[in-house]
């Protein structure tokens, strides 16, 4: 490494968290205005059904309501894609799935608003009802949206064939395949979503909201409510986990904006448990077909691979996840063939969106059970194929993605000598066992949703007498650290304390752009972003410096509160010196720094889905301890090493990637949202299984850092891409602890338990079946 | 139902609230006494986002009628320390990052207050079964409990460098009935510079 | 915000204050000891009474002396009685892997012993009820898991303490409207989802009470379910013998959360009185437990699975009682 940092790689405390630690974070529920009113929503217990009609009046009548809404106060369709808005403040021609929200009350007290609630009576004429993916894939009799592909429930198709994938199978020593299933998972934050809207009294509308994404509320909000954007301000509350599943505009936040506005009143309105799990846009169920050819030598020749997602009654970012399934298969492995059919059906279940990972997660874990496949059949170790066939550094995949730094050999390296790897594979007791995978992800998305010069991130700065900087920004706090990044960014190029910055980012009225937490996009965007922004400031402070001084302008380092002139150690002056002279005639400093992509990609159809300006690159090895007389499996260690580029903050890198092993290995082992007949059975946190410390192994974190040269400081992101080798490794482990490949997730025990029963049948001798099937 | 005025004592203040017989603590805390440090994830009792201290001992917010408490001496997140001087448990999780969302976090440390007033040393392992009825979905529990056991540590390195006058007159083993110790080994330690 | 619905609630002082209000409110009732079951049935809307009277104030309730457990003693109480869990070491590990250690601290022994019979189907919001179907538990017609059933409720029994009770041959007391009566814990439960046991609604627990032979039992509680913290079981056994050598001298079993109580399994026990415990005897009791578990589709798991677990979970008893060193997968040390 040959820069020298002060602040950037040391283990900073969030800057948020102090005041989180002592209770003082204001979260959604925690917002309080004076005569506010308490909102509930009246959901759809049908999952198919034409709304025939709405009587209210008994609702209203009910001492203590104020207000009720239906779709007709507000038509305008919505949706956080603009090529695919379908979703509607509160249903008005028909309900699309068990929890669809038909009308909301506003009310004395939430008791009250509730009682309302079930006394406002809707006639449904029921509709056909479509719960698998497999019937929406063909014309059906009443389509759940209007705009589908040839009268089916199908939303989206995607189709690529790069190269020759025929040829490359016909061509191939072993080409391995596999057909995966997945059942949805949710994000399960702690934190309900909660929501305030007040009518402020100049007319305009606040709308406070735990979001991830302010901007698209915004967007959503004013068109839903009819207003000019201006006269609409979205504050984002103190985020209680998110993970994906806040960064949709929602109905419920127009809901209780339009009864807010109706009776002129903060209205608000905080979720349940269950009312988590309904709104859902958690990750997709689906299928993952997927088949990989390669040579004698274990060289990839190409990848063929059908990815049929359910996307239950809305679009929501399902465009998005449709193309990710196939094309984010393009790393970490060079794939010179590469054929990808992708499906999103619409379904009469709760909308899935974007989770943590997104599009990445269950067709890697396809991907690398298959990869594993050809490693037995090949006899080459894991590892040691899968260096094979890593990608170069600053390089091109075949669909044109623009690969820059990467770590991914690194990262096999030192997994493989940091678990022990080589001694453990081939040598562990039968019910032991020991797996890999690699993991790939975008830093954030090149291209916005919205087609705009805008810069995807801006950050404005501002230094007056007291010498603090005051960074403004809307990038989404939400756990993963994204004001401690600009904070960090700013006192490393003004050489100041952590604590001379303070990050202001939650109000749309003084924050500038930003896109918000998606896409692991944060610390690569906003990151530069403030990085350039403090540049200016320190320019403007070194010519102050310079005018003090006499000394070349361009000649001062910042550290310690000190400008330092780097040709003559006895001339500096201090921060608080140079700002003075900065301020002088002038008035408050003030900067503006923004990041924007560079054009990259091919010019195919669908090449901008998965471009970004840099990628992570990871390797995951995961132990396991299979009960073999009941088949649960124990992970009784991880470790994850991670190409982040660099680590701004080493103590927040390590804690998303534990979290990430910690949902990975939860959405592997136990995780589910399970449906009869569109309805959910489990919306609830003790059946909804959430791994406890006691099912949590011991977590090795390994950062691995490639120094991007994009980057802010060379970082990458790190929130989400750790995720996604977590589930192929515990896979591959486990079939290396007893033989048994899931084709499923979760793993289900009794699956396990059943594999081993019949390998006890068929042969006397346990082990010897064991060393013939699996070593 | 009509409300009644019950008279909770919450860190130390006594608080007047109307509240009706079904009320839970949390409701209570949150909407009666304007604290809204303490948080309800699931109110089902599966979270224990909401967990605050009855008497020194962790209870459910969530699950707890009001009215059961009332006379009982309630501890919630804000009356651990002020801003100047946190409560080492505070500080633990800021510092050794065992809080990402932070929506978990008052739960999570007023259950660790409660282990660490009985069990000044605990083991890796006690600390995860201590905190088991809290759930995290950020962390993966790994720097909570490193949290738990750095602010072990701080609280003994304290207690020995620094003998209040109360705590050498007290007898060297504490018996049942000390539950007031609860939670005062942040208003015992000094204040240290940056947090 | 999950909504309570309206309910009055008394805080009498006695067992017997508490017996005249539930006797007064002839609208219906419930006892609230520690609130972690009842007031999440509450919150679901789960057959819910005007009057709630709570047993928290009454200090009867709340002894703890040489095998004799209070009713309202909390679960987190128990856990920390040095004393009883010297008497009966199976608690020990009975209860530190029960619900979760803040369900413990407010939940009690009543609490557990009468915990509401659980299922898929019933434990539900009202709203999701009207989207699933009600049961026959929950106001509606017919039994969801066991099709056709009308009379009877086929909802998992899910409490841990009382099969423990019951293999160290306890007893309960239980104080009513006509004064107070002893029962065997075994004799305490009806096998029905909605009926559950022989206690009158009026009636409160006192304490449960173990004879002191009991301490020199040899017992074991296995407990399966997927999450060591939070979890209900999806089955359990409880055993205990008392061992001649490694004779068997008398022995009890207990299949429990595989039906609407725990189920006592007399027949199976007596069969193996006067037999050694070794590997064969053990795979013998461990086949008829799993032959007379009958589980349904209420819970997570399938039944099928469960019921090959019963065969498991009791082998892994016996060989506890015996003595083996029980492998349980241990939590992996984070780093």
């Amino acid at each position: 490494m040959t820069q020298e940092f002060t602040v950037v790689g040391s283990r900073q405390p969030l800057v948020d968290s102090w005041k989180k630690v002592t209770g003082q974070a204001v979260y959604g529920d925690d917002v309080r205005f004076p005569n506010t009113l308490y909102a509930r929503l009246l959901r759809s217990t049908l999952p198919h059904a034409k709304i025939l009609r709405i009587d209210a009046s008994r609702a209203e009548a009910l001492p203590g309501v104020r207000a009720v809404v239906t779709g007709a106060d507000a038509p305008a369709k919505f949706g956080v894609l603009p090529i695919s808005q379908d979703e509607e403040a509160l249903a008005t021609d028909k309900v699309r799935y068990v929890g669809d929200c038909v009308a909301a009350v506003a009310a004395d007290d939430e008791a009250t608003a509730a009682k309302a609630i079930e006394m406002i009576e809707v006639v449904y004429e029921k509709l056909p009802e479509y719960f698998t993916t497999d019937e929406g894939l063909v014309p059906v009799e009443e389509p759940i949206h209007e705009w589908t592909v040839d009268g089916s429930n199908t939303q989206k198709r995607v189709d690529q064939h790069f190269g020759d994938m025929d040829k490359a199978i016909a061509d191939a020593a072993v080409a391995p395949s596999g057909f995966f299933k997945f059942i949805g998972v949710g994000h399960a934050f702690t934190e309900p979503h909660a929501v305030t809207a007040v009518p402020e009294s100049d007319g305009r509308l606040s709308l406070y909201t735990p979001t991830q994404v302010p901007h698209y509320v915004h967007r959503a909000l004013a068109r839903v409510m009819d207003m000019p954007m201006h006269r609409v301000r979205i504050f984002r509350t103190a985020v209680g986990g998110g993970f994906g599943g806040k960064s949709d505009p929602f109905p419920h936040e127009m809901a209780t904006c339009l009864l807010a506005r109706k009776v002129q009143r903060p209205v608000r309105l905080t979720f349940d448990r269950e009312e988590i799990f309904l709104t859902n846009r958690g990750r997709h169920p689906g299928t993952v077909d997927v088949q990989i050819a390669f040579d004698k030598d274990g060289k990839i020749l190409g990848l063929d691979t059908t990815a049929i997602i359910d996307g239950g009654a809305f679009a929501s970012f399902g465009v998005v996840t449709t193309y990710y399934n196939g094309v984010l298969s393009q790393g970490p492995y060079k794939i010179p063939n590469f054929r990808y059919s992708g499906r999103r059906v619409y379904t009469n279940k709760a909308p899935c969106g974007a989770m943590r990972g997104h599009g990445a997660v269950n067709s890697r874990y396809g991907i690398e059970s298959v990869i594993d496949m050809a490693c037995e059949e090949l006899a080459i170790d894991p590892i040691e194929l899968r260096l094979k066939n890593v990608l170069e550094p600053y390089s091109k995949t075949t669909n044109e993605f623009r690969i820059t730094s990467n770590g991914i050999v690194e990262c096999l390296e030192r997994v493989r000598d940091e678990t022990d790897w080589i001694s453990k594979k081939g040598h562990l007791p039968f019910g032991k066992g020991i797996g890999v995978s690699c993991g790939f992800f975008i830093s954030g998305s090149a291209l916005p949703i919205h087609k705009t010069r805008t810069p995807q991130s801006t950050v404005h700065l501002q230094i007056d007498v007291d010498g603090g900087i005051t960074a403004h920004s809307q990038g989404a706090e939400i756990g993963q650290g994204s004001d401690t990044v600009i904070a960090i960014a700013v006192a490393e190029v003004l050489g100041v304390p952590m604590d001379f910055v303070r990050v202001r980012s939650a109000d749309s009225d003084t924050a500038p752009l930003d896109l918000g937490a998606y896409s692991s996009r944060g610390c690569f965007m906003i990151g530069n972003a403030a990085r350039e922004a403090a540049l200016v400031i320190r320019e403007k402070l070194s010519r102050a410096a310079g005018r003090l001084t006499g000394a070349d302008p361009n000649d001062f380092t910042f550290a310690d509160a000190t400008l330092n002139c780097a040709s003559d150690p006895s001339t500096h002056v201090s921060y608080f010196e140079a700002l003075t002279e900065a301020l002088a005639d002038n008035g408050a400093l003030i900067a503006k720094g923004w990041y924007q992509s560079p054009r990259m990609g091919g010019t195919f159809k669908g090449a901008g889905a998965g471009l970004a300006p840099a990628y992570s690159f990871n390797a995951c090895v995961a132990e396991v301890d299979v009960d073999l007389e009941t088949g649960l499996i124990k992970c009784t260690a991880m470790a994850l090493a991670h190409d982040c580029g660099r680590a701004l903050n080493r103590l927040a890198v390590e804690g998303q990637i534990e979290g990430c092993m910690h949902m990975g290995l939860g959405q592997a082992l136990l995780e589910e949202m399970r449906y009869d007949r569109g309805r959910i059975t489990n919306p609830n946190l003790l059946d909804y299984k959430v791994l406890s410390p006691f099912e949590t192994p011991a977590m090795k974190v390994i950062i691995v850092e490639s120094e991007d040269k994009e980057g802010p400081f060379g970082a990458k992101e790190a929130g989400e891409g750790p995720l996604i080798p977590v589930l192929p490794a515990l896979g591959n482990a486990v079939y290396n602890a007893v033989g048994y490949r899931s084709m499923e997730l979760p793993i289900r025990p009794e699956k396990v338990f059943d594999h081993i029963r019949r390998l006890r049948k068929t042969d006397a001798g346990l082990t010897k079946t064991w060393e013939q099937n699996v070593r | 139902m009509s409300k009644t005025l019950v008279t909770l004592n919450v860190n130390d203040a006594t608080y007047e609230v109307a509240i009706k017989p079904q009320d839970t603590l949390a409701l209570a805390l949150r909407d009666g006494c304007g604290l809204t440090g303490t948080k309800i994830g699931c109110d089902m009792g599966t979270c224990g986002c909401c967990t605050v201290l009855v008497d020194g001992e962790p209870a459910l917010g969530c699950l707890t009628l009001a009215l059961e408490v009332e006379g009982r001496r309630i501890q919630t997140i804000e009356g651990l320390a002020g801003a100047e001087r946190l409560h080492p448990l505070q500080r633990a999780f800021a510092e050794c990052g065992g809080s990402q969302c932070g929506f978990c976090t008052p739960g999570f440390v007023m259950t660790s207050v409660a282990l660490l007033r009985t069990n000044k040393a605990p083991s890796r392992d006690e600390i995860k079964a201590a905190i088991a009825g809290n759930l995290c979905r950020c962390t993966g529990y790994a720097k909570i409990v490193d949290a738990v056991e750095h602010a072990a540590e701080q609280i003994r390195d304290e207690d020995d460098s620094v003998p209040t006058p109360n705590e050498m007159s007290e007898k060297p083993e504490t018996q049942a009935g000390d539950k007031d110790d609860a939670g005062i080994h942040g208003r015992r330690q000094p204040a240290t510079a940056g947090r | 915000m999950m909504i309570l619905p309206e309910f009055e609630l008394a805080r009498p002082r006695s067992v017997d204050e508490a017996i005249g209000v539930a006797r007064a409110a002839t609208d219906g009732f419930d006892y609230l000891g520690g609130g972690t079951d009842l007031l999440c049935n509450y919150k679901w809307g789960l057959n819910t009474n005007p009057t709630v009277i709570s047993l928290r104030h009454i200090g009867e309730l709340q002894r703890m002396a040489d095998g004799s457990v209070g009713g309202g003693v909390t679960l987190a109480a128990i856990e920390k009685d040095a004393d009883f869990l010297h008497d009966f070491p199976v608690f020990r590990r009975t209860l530190d892997r029960l619900a979760s250690p803040l369900i413990r601290q407010t939940g009690t022994l009543a609490g557990n012993i009468l915990v509401d019979t659980r299922c898929i189907w019933l434990n539900q919001s009202l709203f999701a009820r009207k989207a699933l179907g009600k049961c026959l538990k929950a106001d509606g017609p017919e039994c969801r898991v066991v099709k056709g059933s009308i009379d009877r409720c086929y909802a998992n029994y899910s409490g841990d303490m009382a099969p423990v009770f019951m293999v160290l041959g306890g007893t309960m007391r239980l104080a009513g409207p006509d004064g107070e009566r002893t029962l065997l814990l075994r004799d305490f439960f009806a096998l029905d989802g909605i009926r559950r046991n022989v206690k009158q609604k009026e009636e409160i627990i006192v304490s449960l009470d173990l004879p002191s032979d009991a301490k020199t039992l040899r017992a074991s509680y296995q407990k399966f379910r997927v999450r060591e913290a939070w979890d209900f079981p999806e089955l359990a056994v409880a055993a205990s013998a008392r061992m001649d050598g490694d004779r068997i001298e008398e022995l009890s079993l207990v299949a429990n959360a595989v039906a609407s109580i725990p189920l006592w399994m007399d027949e199976i026990a007596a069969k193996y009185r006067g037999e050694t415990l070794s590997d064969a005897t053990i795979d013998a009791i461990a086949e008829d437990m799993r032959k007379a578990a009958k589980p349904v589709k209420a819970t997570l798991l399938p039944p099928g699975y469960r019921k090959a677990m019963v065969g498991v979970m009791t082998a892994r008893a016996l060989r506890e009682i015996r003595g083996d060193v029980v492998t349980e997968k241990q939590s992996g040390e984070a780093a």
